[in-house]
Protein backbone atom coordinates (compact mmCIF):
# COMPACT_ATOMS: atom_id res chain seq x y z
CA UNK A 1 0.00 0.00 0.00
CA UNK A 2 3.09 2.40 1.21
CA UNK A 3 4.86 1.97 -2.05
CA UNK A 4 1.33 2.18 -4.30
CA UNK A 5 1.03 5.36 -2.55
CA UNK A 6 4.52 6.07 -3.30
CA UNK A 7 3.97 5.82 -7.04
CA UNK A 8 0.59 7.45 -7.20
CA UNK A 9 2.56 10.54 -5.54
CA UNK A 10 5.51 10.28 -7.98
CA UNK A 11 2.92 9.77 -10.88
CA UNK A 12 1.42 12.89 -10.20
CA UNK A 13 5.17 14.95 -9.40
CA UNK A 14 5.36 13.49 -13.01
CA UNK A 15 2.34 15.01 -14.52
CA UNK A 16 2.65 18.02 -12.40
CA UNK A 17 5.99 18.96 -13.97
CA UNK A 18 4.60 18.27 -17.21
CA UNK A 19 1.24 20.40 -16.57
CA UNK A 20 3.69 23.13 -16.07
CA UNK A 21 6.32 22.60 -19.12
CA UNK A 22 2.91 23.02 -20.59
CA UNK A 23 2.42 25.84 -19.98
CA UNK A 24 5.80 28.16 -19.05
CA UNK A 25 6.84 26.09 -22.84
CA UNK A 26 4.11 27.53 -24.61
CA UNK A 27 2.77 23.95 -25.34
CA UNK A 28 -0.04 24.12 -28.22
CA UNK A 29 -3.76 24.06 -27.62
CA UNK A 30 -5.67 25.86 -24.56
CA UNK A 31 -3.48 26.03 -21.78
CA UNK A 32 -4.56 25.77 -18.31
CA UNK A 33 -3.57 29.00 -17.08
CA UNK A 34 -5.20 30.45 -20.38
CA UNK A 35 -8.34 28.10 -19.37
CA UNK A 36 -8.58 29.33 -15.79
CA UNK A 37 -7.49 33.66 -17.34
CA UNK A 38 -10.74 32.80 -19.35
CA UNK A 39 -13.08 31.42 -16.28
CA UNK A 40 -11.56 34.62 -14.04
CA UNK A 41 -12.29 36.78 -16.56
CA UNK A 42 -15.46 35.72 -17.47
CA UNK A 43 -16.30 35.52 -13.91
CA UNK A 44 -15.52 38.87 -13.02
CA UNK A 45 -17.95 40.08 -16.28
CA UNK A 46 -21.04 38.07 -14.66
CA UNK A 47 -20.72 39.25 -11.54
CA UNK A 48 -22.50 36.40 -10.08
CA UNK A 49 -21.36 32.68 -9.45
CA UNK A 50 -19.77 31.22 -12.70
CA UNK A 51 -19.56 27.46 -13.18
CA UNK A 52 -17.19 25.75 -16.33
CA UNK A 53 -14.90 22.94 -17.12
CA UNK A 54 -11.49 23.22 -17.40
CA UNK A 55 -9.14 20.36 -18.97
CA UNK A 56 -6.21 18.94 -17.25
CA UNK A 57 -3.79 17.34 -18.83
CA UNK A 58 -3.90 13.73 -17.94
CA UNK A 59 -6.39 13.97 -15.57
CA UNK A 60 -9.68 14.99 -17.12
CA UNK A 61 -12.12 17.50 -17.21
CA UNK A 62 -13.19 19.34 -13.90
CA UNK A 63 -16.31 21.63 -13.13
CA UNK A 64 -15.25 24.79 -11.46
CA UNK A 65 -17.05 27.58 -10.08
CA UNK A 66 -16.89 30.76 -7.85
CA UNK A 67 -18.10 34.16 -7.22
CA UNK A 68 -15.11 36.46 -8.68
CA UNK A 69 -14.87 39.68 -7.77
CA UNK A 70 -12.34 42.78 -7.73
CA UNK A 71 -11.19 45.78 -5.59
CA UNK A 72 -8.05 47.80 -6.54
CA UNK A 73 -5.36 45.41 -6.67
CA UNK A 74 -7.17 42.27 -5.15
CA UNK A 75 -9.15 39.63 -6.96
CA UNK A 76 -11.34 37.73 -4.82
CA UNK A 77 -13.18 34.06 -5.37
CA UNK A 78 -15.82 33.26 -3.10
CA UNK A 79 -17.41 29.77 -2.78
CA UNK A 80 -14.94 28.37 -4.86
CA UNK A 81 -15.55 24.82 -6.27
CA UNK A 82 -14.03 22.28 -8.00
CA UNK A 83 -15.30 18.67 -8.78
CA UNK A 84 -14.40 15.78 -11.01
CA UNK A 85 -16.57 16.33 -14.17
CA UNK A 86 -19.64 13.75 -13.34
CA UNK A 87 -19.03 10.35 -12.03
CA UNK A 88 -15.45 9.64 -13.12
CA UNK A 89 -13.33 8.46 -10.46
CA UNK A 90 -9.92 8.79 -11.47
CA UNK A 91 -7.80 10.12 -8.61
CA UNK A 92 -6.62 13.44 -8.69
CA UNK A 93 -3.32 14.14 -6.47
CA UNK A 94 -1.58 16.62 -4.67
CA UNK A 95 0.86 17.66 -7.29
CA UNK A 96 -2.05 18.21 -9.93
CA UNK A 97 -3.64 20.42 -7.65
CA UNK A 98 -0.37 22.40 -6.39
CA UNK A 99 0.08 22.97 -10.25
CA UNK A 100 -3.57 24.18 -10.51
CA UNK A 101 -3.10 26.59 -7.59
CA UNK A 102 0.18 27.47 -9.57
CA UNK A 103 -1.67 27.95 -12.28
CA UNK A 104 -4.64 30.06 -10.86
CA UNK A 105 -2.08 32.54 -9.26
CA UNK A 106 -0.60 33.10 -12.65
CA UNK A 107 -3.76 33.83 -14.10
CA UNK A 108 -4.66 36.52 -11.99
CA UNK A 109 -1.32 37.92 -11.95
CA UNK A 110 -1.30 38.08 -16.07
CA UNK A 111 -4.90 39.81 -15.28
CA UNK A 112 -2.71 42.45 -13.52
CA UNK A 113 -3.93 41.90 -9.57
CA UNK A 114 -1.69 41.90 -7.39
CA UNK A 115 -3.22 39.63 -4.44
CA UNK A 116 -5.58 36.92 -4.66
CA UNK A 117 -8.18 36.18 -2.05
CA UNK A 118 -9.96 32.65 -1.81
CA UNK A 119 -13.44 32.12 0.05
CA UNK A 120 -15.00 28.92 0.50
CA UNK A 121 -17.12 26.71 2.50
CA UNK A 122 -15.58 23.85 4.16
CA UNK A 123 -17.19 20.14 3.32
CA UNK A 124 -14.81 18.51 5.52
CA UNK A 125 -12.62 18.27 8.78
CA UNK A 126 -14.11 19.55 12.08
CA UNK A 127 -16.34 22.52 11.31
CA UNK A 128 -17.88 21.57 8.32
CA UNK A 129 -20.13 24.44 6.87
CA UNK A 130 -17.39 26.56 8.28
CA UNK A 131 -16.06 29.49 5.89
CA UNK A 132 -12.11 29.54 5.10
CA UNK A 133 -10.05 32.02 3.55
CA UNK A 134 -6.50 32.31 2.32
CA UNK A 135 -4.67 35.37 0.85
CA UNK A 136 -1.71 34.95 -1.68
CA UNK A 137 0.42 37.43 -2.42
CA UNK A 138 1.20 37.67 -6.36
CA UNK A 139 4.07 40.18 -6.22
CA UNK A 140 6.06 36.79 -4.93
CA UNK A 141 5.37 34.64 -7.94
CA UNK A 142 8.73 33.54 -10.06
CA UNK B 1 -20.15 20.80 -20.04
CA UNK B 2 -19.55 25.06 -21.32
CA UNK B 3 -20.21 27.13 -19.00
CA UNK B 4 -23.47 27.98 -21.05
CA UNK B 5 -24.40 24.30 -20.87
CA UNK B 6 -24.44 24.06 -17.56
CA UNK B 7 -26.45 27.40 -17.05
CA UNK B 8 -28.82 25.32 -19.16
CA UNK B 9 -28.85 21.91 -17.70
CA UNK B 10 -29.78 24.14 -14.23
CA UNK B 11 -32.38 26.10 -15.97
CA UNK B 12 -33.76 23.23 -17.62
CA UNK B 13 -34.09 21.45 -14.03
CA UNK B 14 -35.37 24.15 -11.64
CA UNK B 15 -38.82 23.53 -12.40
CA UNK B 16 -39.27 19.97 -12.78
CA UNK B 17 -37.19 19.44 -9.03
CA UNK B 18 -39.77 22.14 -7.60
CA UNK B 19 -42.72 20.37 -8.75
CA UNK B 20 -41.13 17.47 -6.72
CA UNK B 21 -40.99 19.04 -3.86
CA UNK B 22 -44.56 20.29 -4.42
CA UNK B 23 -45.72 17.05 -5.09
CA UNK B 24 -44.48 15.70 -1.78
CA UNK B 25 -41.40 14.29 -3.06
CA UNK B 26 -37.82 14.07 -0.42
CA UNK B 27 -34.88 16.25 -1.18
CA UNK B 28 -33.07 13.04 -1.36
CA UNK B 29 -35.50 12.00 -4.47
CA UNK B 30 -35.30 15.88 -6.13
CA UNK B 31 -31.13 14.72 -5.81
CA UNK B 32 -31.64 11.41 -7.10
CA UNK B 33 -33.46 12.68 -10.20
CA UNK B 34 -30.88 16.03 -10.66
CA UNK B 35 -27.99 13.72 -10.48
CA UNK B 36 -29.54 11.44 -12.94
CA UNK B 37 -30.65 13.69 -15.42
CA UNK B 38 -27.19 16.26 -15.49
CA UNK B 39 -24.62 13.69 -14.25
CA UNK B 40 -23.16 16.37 -12.55
CA UNK B 41 -22.83 18.00 -8.95
CA UNK B 42 -22.15 21.75 -9.53
CA UNK B 43 -25.76 21.34 -11.65
CA UNK B 44 -27.46 19.77 -9.14
CA UNK B 45 -25.86 22.45 -6.19
CA UNK B 46 -26.92 25.43 -8.72
CA UNK B 47 -30.16 24.25 -9.00
CA UNK B 48 -30.34 22.95 -5.20
CA UNK B 49 -28.99 26.92 -4.50
CA UNK B 50 -32.12 28.06 -6.68
CA UNK B 51 -35.17 26.13 -5.37
CA UNK B 52 -34.11 25.88 -1.84
CA UNK B 53 -33.39 30.07 -1.67
CA UNK B 54 -30.26 29.56 -0.29
CA UNK B 55 -26.37 29.99 -0.99
CA UNK B 56 -24.28 28.26 -3.45
CA UNK B 57 -22.23 27.54 0.04
CA UNK B 58 -24.76 26.15 1.78
CA UNK B 59 -26.60 23.72 -1.21
CA UNK B 60 -22.63 22.71 -1.83
CA UNK B 61 -22.82 21.36 1.84
CA UNK B 62 -25.96 19.86 1.24
CA UNK B 63 -25.49 18.25 -1.84
CA UNK B 64 -22.47 16.42 -0.76
CA UNK B 65 -23.80 15.33 2.21
CA UNK B 66 -26.91 13.65 0.19
CA UNK B 67 -27.28 10.29 -0.32
CA UNK B 68 -27.01 10.62 -4.16
CA UNK B 69 -23.80 11.32 -4.15
CA UNK B 70 -22.60 9.58 -1.60
CA UNK B 71 -20.34 7.28 -4.22
CA UNK B 72 -18.02 10.12 -4.87
CA UNK B 73 -17.81 11.51 -1.32
CA UNK B 74 -14.34 10.68 -0.31
CA UNK B 75 -12.95 11.50 -3.57
CA UNK B 76 -14.44 14.75 -3.63
CA UNK B 77 -13.51 15.50 0.38
CA UNK B 78 -9.29 14.11 -0.31
CA UNK B 79 -9.69 16.70 -3.57
CA UNK B 80 -11.35 19.23 -1.31
CA UNK B 81 -8.27 19.14 1.51
CA UNK B 82 -5.54 19.16 -0.75
CA UNK B 83 -7.36 22.11 -2.08
CA UNK B 84 -7.28 24.21 0.94
CA UNK B 85 -3.47 22.70 1.95
CA UNK B 86 -2.47 24.33 -1.74
CA UNK B 87 -3.70 27.24 -1.12
CA UNK B 88 -2.74 27.64 2.23
CA UNK B 89 0.76 26.89 1.23
CA UNK B 90 0.70 29.36 -1.58
CA UNK B 91 -0.56 32.35 0.64
CA UNK B 92 2.37 31.46 2.82
CA UNK B 93 5.19 31.71 0.18
CA UNK B 94 7.47 34.55 0.60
Amino acid sequence: MVVGAVYRELGDHLVSNYIKSFFEGGGSGAGLRSQLKNFLQKALNKGDFLADTIDIPQKGRFDIGARVSRSGGKITLNDVMFFPEGEQTRPIGTGSVRALIDQLSWAAKDMGFDTLEVFSKRVTGAYPGHNWNFVIDLTTLK
Amino acid sequence: MSNNQIQNQVERLIRPSRQMLQDGKSLDDVLEYLKAESKSKMVSILVISKIMDSSVGDAKLLVHKSKAWKDVKQRDEEIHEKLISEIEKMSKKK
